[in-house]
């Protein structure tokens, strides 16, 4: 049960452990500095207004913040954030800030690898390679279970050596037909 | 390529970002400016409260009959009062108000059901109040110097109880399945005569 009266000095407490980790999270899922910034900002404000559900434990209180940082992503409506004259000042900041490094060759190839995955297999394997989350954190934020979170892992793996492996090694079987194969490998996947 | 490879690979494939280093300034800029718009609201609540003043007059609390009459004469969902040191007593009333809904309907009558529940007697508002003078001590103006706000401990009792009955309400109804959007909601409203 989340602290219904969490004071606002513990919920900015919370925010400021975790907040270079969260605005990572929104970098490294939208390009362009200033939308990653409004996203950030409305990721703020969403967990300002909901701070009460907000777990007690700061672990499960990290996730919280993951689970609504998640949300934000899949909801392409800003309805807060547009309305926040000091959310506009961190978009005009991080929109200056827009230079990223480019991948190369073999980064470019596994992030459109990423890309033709399921969306909660590619997320999985952002969590957990990109953010640096243990699979039991990425399958709380994902809410699955932890053991199929590390099947999942380790099929998706697998389709994504076959997906690199397809582009090095020449001709490739059908994308179905390496999907079959994994799905057969799964249960004994761990 | 190994699981190790494949690994070290996908590490590599993370976009490099650098946070912003001024980061923090913008979380305070923009949760402060959140938390000034929620004063303005409490502000704006008690410009009302104050007014009724002028209908209350000091010490003239009286409930009738059922006991939810108010002294403003219209009829309250749930009452609250609190006894003063000089013999007066401050009083509280709470509505359930809708807006594109007929009276009978379900989530109407749920809220109203609802509100009259609560035993506002009973109810621990001691870590909302907490959190409120919490607020309080650290507002800041318009400039974004801090300018604690006093009330006295029966108005923060008010407006602890105020939020608390608001979250309960829209825990309840959210709970029992009902959707608000404009045009087809519920809200609660409150009146209070002085309690300085």
């Amino acid at each position: 049960m989340g602290a219904r009266n969490r004071s606002a000095g513990a919920f900015e407490d919370l925010i400021r452990r975790n907040e270079d980790d969260l605005a990572r999270y929104f970098q490294r899922r939208l390009v362009n500095g200033a939308d990653a910034g409004e996203a950030f900002g409305e990721f703020l404000l969403v967990a300002w207004k909901l701070r009460k559900r907000i777990p007690d434990d700061p672990e499960q209180a990290r996730m919280w913040l993951f689970v609504t940082a998640r949300n934000v992503m899949l909801n392409s409506r800003r309805s807060l954030a547009r309305r926040s004259a000091a959310v506009q000042r961190l978009v005009d900041d991080m929109r200056a800030q827009n230079a990223t490094i480019p991948p190369d060759n073999l980064s470019s190839e596994l992030r459109e690898a990423l890309e033709a995955l399921n969306d909660d297999d590619a997320e999985l394997v952002r969590l957990v390679y990109w953010d640096g989350l243990r699979s039991h954190e990425a399958a709380a934020i994902l809410r699955i279970n932890p053991s199929t979170a590390r099947s999942r892992l380790a099929r998706t793996k697998q389709q994504l050596r076959a997906l690199l492996g397809s582009d090095v090694e020449g001709p490739a079987p059908p994308a179905r037909d390496v999907i079959q194969s994994e799905a057969t490998a799964a249960p004994g996947a761990h | 390529m190994d699981d190790s490879e494949l690994r070290a690979a996908l590490h590599e494939a993370a976009p490099q970002v650098r946070v912003p280093a001024d980061l923090g300034s913008h979380r305070a800029r923009i949760l402060a400016e959140a938390r000034a718009r929620r004063r303005r609201g409490w502000r704006i609540w008690g410009a009302s409260a104050a007014a009724s003043i002028v209908l209350v007059g000091a010490g003239s609390v009286a409930m009738a009959g059922g006991g939810m009459e108010t002294p403003w004469g219209w009829v309250a969902d749930n009452v609250f009062s609190i006894d003063q040191l000089d013999g007066s007593a401050c009083f509280q009333g709470f509505l359930v108000k809708w807006d594109g809904l007929a009276e009978d309907d379900p989530i109407v009558r749920e809220a109203k059901s609802f509100v009259s529940s609560i035993d506002l007697e009973s109810l621990d508002t001691t870590q909302a109040e907490a959190s409120l003078r919490e607020a309080n001590a650290q507002a800041t103006d318009g400039d974004g110097d801090v300018s604690p706000m006093t009330l006295s401990d029966a108005q923060i009792k008010q407006y602890a109880l105020n939020q608390l009955i608001a979250e309960m309400l829209w825990d309840d109804l959210e709970a029992h399945g009902h959707k608000i959007w404009p045009g087809h909601e519920v809200s609660l409203a409150s009146q209070t005569s002085d309690c300085r």
